[in-house]
C-alpha cells in the first residue's frame, strides 16, 4: 500500500527510484570495452536487486513516513523556486544582479511579516552581502564570475 | 619524522596561516553552535574559499573549521539543550542542567578545556599512528585497494544499520553516479546521458555541497519557527576559570580515557563523534564512584563527551590520510579538498607530499590550542552572535554560498546545476529515509574501487582464474576478515538491541 493514514510507504517509492535509476544507467551502456564494463554492470545489477528487495520489503515489512511534512511547505517551495531561477539566470543576467535580487527576495520570502519596510531592509541586507562576496571572489580570489547581460 | 615535524611547524606558523586558522576556528564555532548547521556543512561551504590558497593554508583552514564546528556544538547543547552538532548529544545530559543551576559559564569553560585537550591528545595519536599505517599501506597493490574501498563501504553498515537495504541501495546509487564520465581504466566515455558537460564526470565537491547543504536549508525554510533558540541566561562568576580547569584535571583518567575513546572510535569507519561522545559518557558514568550524579549537572559528563568528540576529528584523519578512506562525512569533504589541491589521499601523502601532510597534522594541534583561546576569550560572545542570526537570513545566505562555491571550483555553470539537482535529489532521498552518507561514500570510493578491481583483474590474467588474486594475497585475506567484522558488528549490535527490546 503506497499510503496509509497520510504516511507514505517510503520503501515502495525508494525501491522504484532505485529500479528506474538502474534501468536508466543500463540503457546508457554502449560500446564499452571489457574493462570499462565490468564494474558498472555489476553495480547496475546490484542496484536493481536492491531496488527489487526494497519493493519486497515494502510488501512484508513496510516503512511508512510523513514525507514533505513541514510547518510551512509554501516557504520551502518558494525557496526552491528562487534557488532554481537563481541558478538558471546566473549566466544570462549576470552574477551580481541575479544574486542581489534572488538573495533579497529569498530573505523577503522567509519574513513573518511582509511589507515595504521589510522589503527595503531585506534588499539592503541582500545588496550588502552580494557586494561583499562579489568583491572577495572577483577582486581578491580572482574568480571570473558569470557576467551575462549586466554583471 | 622529527625533522619533518619541525619543518611543518615552521610552515604552519606564518602570520597568514594563523589568521586563516583563527578565522576557521571562530567560523566553525559559530556554525557548530547553530543547530541545523553541521560540521560537514561548515567544511563544505569553506572548501571553495580554500582551493585558491596554497595547500598548507587551505588544509589548515579546513582543519580549523572542522575542529571549531565540533566544539561549537557544545554551546547550544549547554545553553539551549539542543546539540549544535550530533557529536554534542551527550553534552546536553549534564551541560544543560549545569546551565540551569546558574553554572552556564563553568559548563562552557569546562567544555572548552576538555575539547581542546581532547583534540590535542587526538592529534598526538594521529601523528604516531598514521606514519606506521602509511608504511603498511605502501605495500598495497590493486587487489588490496579494492578491498580497502570495500572496507570503506562497510561504513554503510554503521550509518544505515536501522535500514540496511536503503543504505546499500544508496551506496550503489553513489557508485553509479561516480561512473559518469571517463572510465579510469579503458578510457570509455560512460553514462553522460548525452550531455557533453558530463564527459569530465560530476564535480565531487559540488555534489557534496548539494547533498549536505541544500536538504538541510530546505528543511529549515519550511520549519522556521522551530529554529528560534531560547537560551539559558549566563551570568559571570568569580573563579570560574580555575573551577573549570579543575573539573577537567581533577580526574585526569576520565579526560584521557574519553579522548582515547574518541580518537579510536574516530578511526573506525562510520563511527564518528556522534557515537564517541555517547560511548565516552557511558564509560565515564560506569567508572564513576557517584554514577547517580550523571545527568544532574556533573561536570565529568561534559568533560567525557567533549574530550571524546573533539578527539574523533583527528582519529577520523588516520584512515583518510593513510588509506584514502574517509571515515566520516566531514572527512569526505576534506578528501575532496585534498583532490582539489592536487593531492591524492593515501600513503603517497606521506612520501611525495609529506611536508603538506605533516603541516596539516601540526595545524590540527595549533587549531586546538587556538580553539581553547577563542573559547575562553570569546565563547560567550560567539554564542550571542549565534542567537542574533535569524534563520530567514541564514538560509538564503547559505544557498548563496553553495552557488558561489560550486561555481568557483571550475568556473563552470554545470557544476552549479549539478549541485542544485544533487541537493534536490538529496532532499527527496532524505525524506524517503535514505541516509546521505552511503551515497556520498559510494561517490568517493567508486573510482578507487573500480580501478582496484580492473587492475587486480588484469594482474590476475596470468592465472587460470583471474579473480583468485583477490582472495589469495595475505593482506587481502586480512582485509576481508576486517571487512566481515566491520560490516557484521553493527548488524549484530542492532539485532542484539532489537532482541533485548523484545525481551523487555
Amino acid at each position: 500500500m503506497l499510503k496509509k493514514g497520510g504516511a507514505y510507504n517510503t520503501d515502495i517509492i525508494g525501491g522504484m527510484i532505485m529500479i528506474l535509476s538502474s534501468l536508466l544507467f543500463y540503457s546508457q551502456i554502449g560500446n564499452f570495452t571489457r574493462f570499462g564494463l565490468i564494474f558498472p554492470k555489476a553495480i547496475i545489477i546490484i542496484l536493481l536487486i536492491l531496488g527489487i528487495g526494497l519493493m519486497i520489503k515494502a510488501k512484508y515489512k513496510p516503512h511508512y513516513a510523513d514525507i514533505f511534512e513541514m510547518e510551512e511547505m509554501s516557504k520551502m517551495l518558494l525557496i526552491s523556486a528562487i534557488g532554481l531561477a537563481w541558478v538558471l539566470l546566473l549566466d544570462v543576467i549576470g552574477f551580481a544582479v541575479t544574486s542581489f535580487f534572488a538573495l533579497s527576495l529569498a530573505i523577503y520570502a522567509l519574513e513573518e511579516k511582509r511589507n515595504m519596510k521589510t522589503l527595503f531592509k531585506d534588499f539592503l541586507i541582500g545588496g550588502s552581502e552580494v557586494a561583499l562576496f562579489y568583491t572577495v571572489f572577483s577582486r581578491l580570489l580572482l574568480v571570473p564570475l558569470p557576467e551575462g547581460i549586466f554583471f | 619524522m622529527g625533522e619533518l615535524l619541525l619543518a611543518a611547524t615552521i610552515a604552519v606558523f606564518s602570520v597568514k596561516n594563523i589568521l586563516f586558522m583563527l578565522f576557521g576556528v571562530s567560523a566553525g564555532m559559530i556554525a557548530g553552535a547553530l543547530p541545523g548547521l553541521t560540521a560537514t556543512m561548515s567544511v563544505a561551504l569553506i572548501v571553495p574559499f580554500t582551493f585558491t590558497m596554497d595547500p598548507i593554508s587551505g588544509m589548515a583552514t579546513l582543519g580549523a573549521i572542522y575542529c571549531g564546528a565540533i566544539f561549537g556544538g557544545a554551546f547550544s547543547a549547554i545553553l539551549v539543550n539542543t546539540p549544535g552538532t550530533p557529536s554534542s548529544i551527550g553534552t546536553t545530559f549534564d551541560g544543560y542542567p549545569m546551565a540551569k543551576q546558574g553554572k552556564g559559564e563553568e559548563a562552557i569553560f569546562t567544555a572548552t578545556f576538555a575539547s581542546a585537550g581532547g583534540g590535542l591528545i587526538g592529534t598526538v595519536i594521529l601523528i604516531f599512528l598514521s606514519v606506521p599505517l602509511a608504511k603498511v599501506a605502501l605495500k598495497f597493490g590493486p587487489p588490496e585497494y579494492f578491498w580497502i574501498t570495500m572496507f570503506g563501504l562497510t561504513i554503510i553498515a554503521s550509518l544505515a544499520s536501522k535500514n540496511m537495504l536503503k543504505g546499500l541501495a544508496g551506496g550503489a546509487f553513489g557508485l553509479l553516479i561516480s561512473m559518469i564520465g571517463i572510465a579510469p581504466i579503458g578510457g570509455d566515455v560512460r553514462f553522460t546521458m548525452g550531455l557533453p558537460a558530463f564527459q569530465g564526470g560530476v564535480q565531487l565537491i559540488s555534489v557534496l555541497i548539494g547533498f549536505f547543504c541544500i536538504p538541510e536549508m530546505l528543511r529549515i525554510a519550511g520549519n522556521l519557527s522551530k529554529q528560534k533558540m531560547q537560551a539559558v541566561n549566563v551570568e559571570k562568576q568569580e573563579g570560574v576559570l580555575a573551577r573549570s580547569f579543575w573539573n577537567v584535571f581533577r580526574k585526569p583518567f576520565n579526560f584521557i580515557r574519553s579522548a582515547i575513546i574518541g580518537a579510536f572510535v574516530g578511526i573506525l569507519p562510520g563511527a564518528g563523534g556522534n557515537i564517541a561522545n555517547l560511548v565516552a559518557y557511558n564509560e565515564a558514568q560506569r567508572a564513576s564512584k557517584e554514577p547517580e550524579t550523571f545527568g544532574t549537572g556533573n561536570p565529568q559528563g561534559v568533560v567525557a563527551t567533549e574530550a571524546a568528540n573533539n578527539a574523533t576529528v583527528e582519529g577520523g584523519m588516520v584512515p583518510l590520510l593513510t588509506l584514502g578512506i574517509p571515515g566520516a562525512p566531514p572527512a569526505a569533504i576534506i578528501y575532496g579538498a585534498l583532490m582539489l589541491q592536487g593531492l591524492r589521499p593515501g600513503p603517497e601523502l606521506f612520501s611525495s607530499s609529506a611536508h603538506i601532510t605533516y603541516a596539516f597534522m601540526v595545524s590540527l594541534f595549533v587549531a586546538n590550542l587556538m580553539m581553547f583561546v577563542v573559547g575562553i576569550l570569546g565563547g560567550r560572545s560567539i554564542f550571542k552572535i549565534v542567537t542574533m542570526i535569524p534563520a530567514k537570513i541564514l538560509v538564503p545566505s547559505i544557498i548563496f554560498l553553495t552557488i558561489l562555491g560550486s561555481y568557483s571550483i571550475r568556473n563552470n555553470m554545470m557544476d552549479v546545476i549539478v549541485m542544485l539537482i544533487g541537493g534536490f535529489i538529496g532532499y527527496l532521498l532524505k525524506e524517503l529515509n535514505f541516509h546521505p552518507g552511503p551515497i556520498v561514500l559510494g561517490l568517493i570510493l567508486g573510482p578507487i574501487a573500480e580501478k582496484g578491481l580492473v587492475q587486480g583483474f588484469l594482474m590476475g590474467l596470468s592465472r587460470s582464474n583471474p579473480w583468485t588474486i583477490f582472495f589469495t594475497r595475505p593482506i587481502s585475506i586480512a582485509l576481508i576478515g576486517i571487512i566481515i567484522f566491520s560490516a557484521g558488528w553493527p548488524v549484530y549490535r542492532e539485532l542484539k538491541s532489537k532482541y533485548q527490546k523484545g525481551e523487555n
